[in-house]
């Protein structure tokens, strides 16, 4: 009974299964994925990364029987796909290549309806679901009837993404779905992805070369080492702040710390101060212990929103930078060194004081989240 | 040096001449590109065979033509059916080979996307590979049209070749005029095949710019 229950909260929870899953490519003796067991939860972006040979791409295509495994098992929603009908797993499954690859000889609309019409839909049904997917990409429907070589590579790009979703697949496959775009129309895309992604709350698997794109997009990145070899799987936070080998540490490059801090926001921040002053010159009650040293003081008015530094002595007093708490902590960074105090006041949406950053709150930031993470 | 009156007098059995030369190349290359699409099938069936069908249609392509014609004569002798068989052998190459690269030079990543989409075996070839190879058919079409319109002079030394017996009326009787009448028509009919494919091209295959 209990089990039986378990199993169901699996399944809800876990899209994606592979269970000792092996695979062999022809006349190679070594395997191309070994042994491999991972679970994907539905609604999570998942992203693959590893050097290039090490199968990630072979992963991803098993996923929908585009490469078959030679044992073991994979599920997807709770079936594997070896007892189903290929052909009806793939339409259940978007997919998106790198370089869009988009079919030539058919207009945008027809390349978006492609598996509602191999599904059968009625003409009225595909028409719409295609008007509202042009949008969804963030297209103007004029384009609806243009061919794919009239398209520049991002709106190929928009209109892959489009295809891939057109039957409202819970499960989305896109090897390197931007890496042949220029690096302006990628972070574009990337975040029209995120946002679309916070709407459709769809599983996504991705495979992808560049760890930036890894960190950026994935709820939780996969690294792989030859052969198929899971390194570690988890939140690139996790990841950036405890690498689970030297494979890993090297992989994710030179500087994890500053990618930590692209990752963590403003708001994670614990609220620390400096002396504060109000406008008519009662000096702030709620603080009364200064955690950060400054020689100027804050002054606020009456609604709490601050004002300027304010200072007893002759120096003229630093400018006031402002930061929120939605900002990322490298955005804080980047701020904190180019003001010359090197504090920056952190205010709420409507524009009151709600603490101050210097760096070492950043350094006390990225030397507690490890402690945190371990669990 | 044109002898205008003879061409007045004349004129039905000129046009005559240039129907047929018309209905031969049309036949010649409507039997060669069924011929050559059953060689396809084959050649799709058994990608093995796809190899030696291409070297046999290369064969039969070196043979000269007016040596192939009179091989032909025994069996189906001074008739058109001679002349049709050796032009479709001839079309047979070209129609073949331009299928075959139109349909290998599919992009990869296109069909694979094709299948990942769940398209089946059947979908894909009918949906992506024969469309994706109008435009190099189309090609083939039009140069072996206007190889064909030259070809079929050439039929002449069996009783047949359209506006070729022209040529062979104005060598046999030293007379310039139907030689240059023909070759005038000749090289009409073969600019109009081409600019015919041109236009065929344009409406079926849209998508290439």
């Amino acid at each position: 009974m209990v089990n039986a229950l378990l199993y169901k909260l699996i399944r809800v929870i876990q899209m994606i299964r592979f269970e000792a899953v092996r695979k062999y490519h022809k006349g190679k003796d070594n395997p191309a994925v070994s042994n491999l067991s991972l679970h994907i939860a539905k609604g999570e972006i998942c992203v693959f990364i590893g050097p290039s040979g090490c199968g990630k791409t072979t992963i991803l295509r098993m996923i929908n029987r585009l490469d078959a495994q030679d044992s073991g098992r994979i599920s997807v929603n709770g079936t594997a796909t070896h007892e189903v009908d290929v052909v009806a797993l793939r339409r259940g499954i978007g997919f998106m290549m790198q370089n869009a690859a988009l079919f030539p000889h058919k207009t945008v609309a027809e390349n978006i309806s492609a598996v509602p019409r191999l599904l059968g839909w009625g003409k009225e049904r595909i028409q719409e679901r295609v008007n509202e997917l042009i949008s969804l990409v963030g297209l103007h429907p004029e384009f609806l009837t243009r061919y794919p070589n009239q398209l520049s590579g991002g709106q190929q790009s928009r209109v892959a993404l489009a295809r891939a979703l057109a039957s409202d697949p819970p499960v989305i496959l896109m090897d390197e779905p931007f890496a042949a775009l220029d690096p302006v129309i990628r972070e574009r895309l990337q975040d029209e992805l995120i946002a679309l992604q916070r709407r459709l709350k769809k599983t996504i698997v991705m495979v992808t070369h560049d760890m930036e794109e890894a960190i950026k997009l994935g709820d939780r990145i996969a690294i792989f080492e030859e052969e198929g070899k899971l390194v570690q799987i988890d939140s690139p936070k996790n990841i950036l702040a405890n690498p689970s080998s030297e494979f890993v540490k090297r992989f994710i490059g030179k500087d994890p710390s500053l990618k930590r801090l692209t990752l963590m926001k403003v708001s994670e921040l614990q609220r620390r101060s400096v002396a504060l002053v109000k406008a008519g010159g009662v000096v702030a009650e709620f603080d009364k212990e200064a955690e950060i040293d400054s020689s100027f003081e804050l002054l606020l008015n009456e609604r709490f929103e601050p004002l300027k530094w304010v200072g007893e002595r002759e120096f003229p007093a630093p400018t006031l930078t402002l930061v929120s708490g939605e900002e990322s902590l490298h955005h804080a960074l980047v701020k904190i060194l180019s003001t010359p105090n090197g504090i920056v006041v952190r205010v709420d949406q409507r524009g009151k004081y709600e603490g101050c950053i210097s760096i070492s709150s950043l350094y006390k930031a990225l030397n507690d989240s490890p402690l945190e993470s371990i669990q | 040096m044109i002898d205008w009156s003879w061409i007045n007098d004349n004129w039905q059995q000129i046009v005559g001449f240039l129907i047929d030369h018309v209905q031969l190349v049309v036949l010649g290359l409507s039997l060669g590109m069924v011929l050559a699409s059953a060689m396809v099938f084959l050649a799709l069936w058994k990608p093995a065979l796809a190899r030696s069908l291409i070297y046999i249609s290369g064969v039969l392509y070196t043979v000269p033509s007016l040596a192939l014609f009179i091989l032909l004569m025994p069996f189906t002798g001074l008739t058109k059916t001679t002349s049709v068989i050796g032009l479709s052998l001839y079309s047979l190459l070209i129609i073949m080979q331009n299928v075959l690269i139109g349909i290998a030079s599919a992009p990869v990543d296109v069909l694979e996307e094709a299948r990942a989409l769940g398209y089946t075996r059947v979908q894909r070839f009918i949906g992506v590979e024969l469309p994706l190879a109008i435009p190099s058919l189309l090609a083939g079409l039009r140069t072996t049209a206007v190889m064909l319109v030259g070809l079929v002079t050439v039929t002449a030394v069996i009783g047949q070749g359209g506006l070729g017996q022209l040529f062979v009326t104005g060598l046999t009787l030293s007379f310039t005029t139907p030689v240059v009448v023909s070759l005038v028509l000749t090289v009409l009919l073969a600019l109009t095949f081409d600019f015919l494919f041109y236009v065929v091209d344009k409406v079926l295959v849209p998508w290439v710019r």
